[in-house]
């Protein structure tokens, strides 16, 4: 097994996890960050943020949606919308994000180690799933790995 | 734009940063499908008061407010850096503009 030793290591690539690896980083630690491979962002640009509001704004774009009460509707006709024209501007958008966030850790000097982390003592995570057993080692290690949903049994 | 630009501080010799954001670099632009525009922040090295602000591309017109009321209030790029932006927005290139700028000094 790899051992890859850092001063602060972050499990979770989303807003929290990119902002406190920045700022270790920044404090010239030595920094790792781990995250699957296809959530290098997070749930802001993978599944929530990012997604939602890129299909809206494709929406409004495709179908001229903000100004068909201007003309009437049917006045703009752009031909048939698919759910696959909506889909490819997604894709691009965070295809890009996901680039910008890889780029900004890389300018910083965060080594990125793709997979799951695990526990194995306080101070030692494995990353599951990156094909190589990597383990790494560090003096702090920062848990950004997200929030859950809180459902009040008062507003089903 | 509103107030002083890069020319008529050289001229007058008052010391200046630059801080830019492009729209490429932010995530709203990409969705608007503008990637040609930027915000550019102008000021003073030491006492980061904000100097000037120019907004160039899709709906500049608009968030030129944000610059025009902290440069009428005196206020310095620290605002910007400290305080919450929405995202994805235009207005977020403020705040990138002023990381950018501060990084500088």
């Amino acid at each position: 097994m790899n051992v890859s030793e850092y001063d602060f290591v972050v499990i979770g690539s989303g807003p929290a996890g990119q902002k406190g690896a920045i700022a270790a980083a920044k404090a010239r630690k030595r920094v790792a960050i781990i995250d699957r491979a296809v959530m290098i962002g997070g749930v802001s640009v993978h599944t929530g943020t990012i997604p939602s509001k890129t299909v809206r704004e494709a929406i409004f774009q495709l179908t001229g949606f903000a100004v068909k009460a201007l003309y009437g509707n049917g006045r703009r006709n752009r031909g048939e919308i698919s759910v696959q024209d909506v889909s490819s501007r997604v894709n691009a958008i965070v295809a890009r994000e996901t680039e910008v966030i890889r780029a900004q850790l890389k300018r910083n000097g965060i080594a990125i180690h793709q997979g799951i982390a695990h526990f194995l003592d306080p101070h030692t995570v494995e990353v599951q799933g990156d094909g190589e057993g990597t383990s790494v080692k560090a003096g702090k290690i920062l848990i950004a790995c997200g929030t859950r949903p809180a459902h009040s049994p008062e507003s089903p | 734009m509103i107030g002083q630009t890069e020319e008529t501080l050289t001229s007058n010799k008052i010391p200046y940063e630059v801080g830019i954001a492009k729209y490429s670099e932010l995530a709203k632009s990409l969705m608007l499908g503008d990637e040609a525009g930027m915000l550019k922040l102008l000021f003073h090295p030491e006492t980061h008061k904000l100097l000037g602000v120019h907004a160039l591309g899709q709906r500049a017109t608009e968030i030129i407010h944000i610059g025009q009321a902290v440069l009428f209030y005196g206020g310095s790029v620290e605002y910007f850096r400290d305080m919450v932006f929405n995202y994805p927005t235009l207005a977020e290139a403020y705040k990138v503009a002023a990381l950018d700028g501060l990084n500088k000094l």
